[in-house]
């Protein structure tokens, strides 16, 4: 199935996984799909022109995830994240707090993430074309309705609809 | 983003997320902790002790910190 998708498409899910390593998530999620499909803009601008750009949703991954540190959660236990913060750099050195959540190695596929992939083949079968490009990628990340993925999206994005309509059309070969 | 007012919120999904971020917080300070330690010299037996679990405890969790950075692909 791999070899059906185009070389965009195949970086995306590639460089998905670092999407979730730099966040420290623990497992490669749709919306780390969806940062790194955004991060190269393919799917012929559709996700630029609805607000979804690389830094907007880079900036609501970051503050979503398991790996995250809730800086809000912490300080209504009187913990100021930003003291002990400030205190790491000055022992273990510059950005060492985000350094020790990373994740490392290999990260697994979540379900939501395999179950997106299979839309992406569904959503390339049942249009013309027989690559499974960006497009049909996004479409499949779309489709599966993650709602990490949906909050992203309903922050950064002013109309969701009107972009899943024409992600919708581009999967589907009709022009927008 | 969140605001302050869940203090003293009752309800259990602001407390749980709360106990969340703390233990984030807590995991990632033991790694630097340890990492440093390793680095001063310390034994992974001085280490247990310190952060009161067995050696083979410590070992297990924090002991991959010095085997990175060489080859691990395809681990899981």
């Amino acid at each position: 199935m791999f070899e059906k998708f185009t070389a965009t498409a195949r970086t995306a899910v590639t460089e998905a996984q670092a999407e979730a390593h730099d966040v420290g998530d623990r497992r490669i999620e749709p919306v780390h799909v969806l940062g790194a499909l955004v991060k190269h803009d393919p799917a012929d601008g559709i996700l630029s022109r609805h607000g979804v750009t690389y830094a907007a949703v880079r900036a609501q991954i970051a503050g979503s995830g398991d790996g995250t540190l809730d800086a809000a959660a912490l300080a209504s236990l009187g913990v100021d994240l930003d003291a002990v913060r400030e205190q790491a750099d000055t022992t273990f050195g510059p950005g060492a707090l985000d350094r020790a959540g990373r994740g490392r190695g290999h990260l697994r596929f979540a379900r939501g993430s395999k179950a997106a992939l299979e839309q992406a083949l569904r959503a390339t079968v049942a249009g013309p074309g027989r690559e499974i490009g960006a497009p049909q990628l996004l479409a499949g990340v779309l489709a599966v309705n993650d709602p990490r993925t949906t909050a992203v999206i309903a922050a950064v994005c002013d109309d969701p609809a009107a972009l899943r309509d024409e992600v919708a059309r581009a999967v589907s070969g009709k022009a927008a | 983003m969140a605001d302050m007012a869940g203090t003293t919120d009752p309800d259990p999904a602001v407390g749980l997320r709360a106990v969340r971020a703390l233990g984030e917080l807590a995991a990632r300070l033991e790694r630097l902790q340890v990492e440093r330690a390793r680095e001063l010299g310390w034994s992974w037996q001085q280490i247990a002790d310190a952060l009161g679990v067995s050696r083979q405890a410590a070992h297990k969790k924090h002991g991959g910190l010095e085997r990175r950075g060489s080859a691990r692909q395809g681990e899981d």
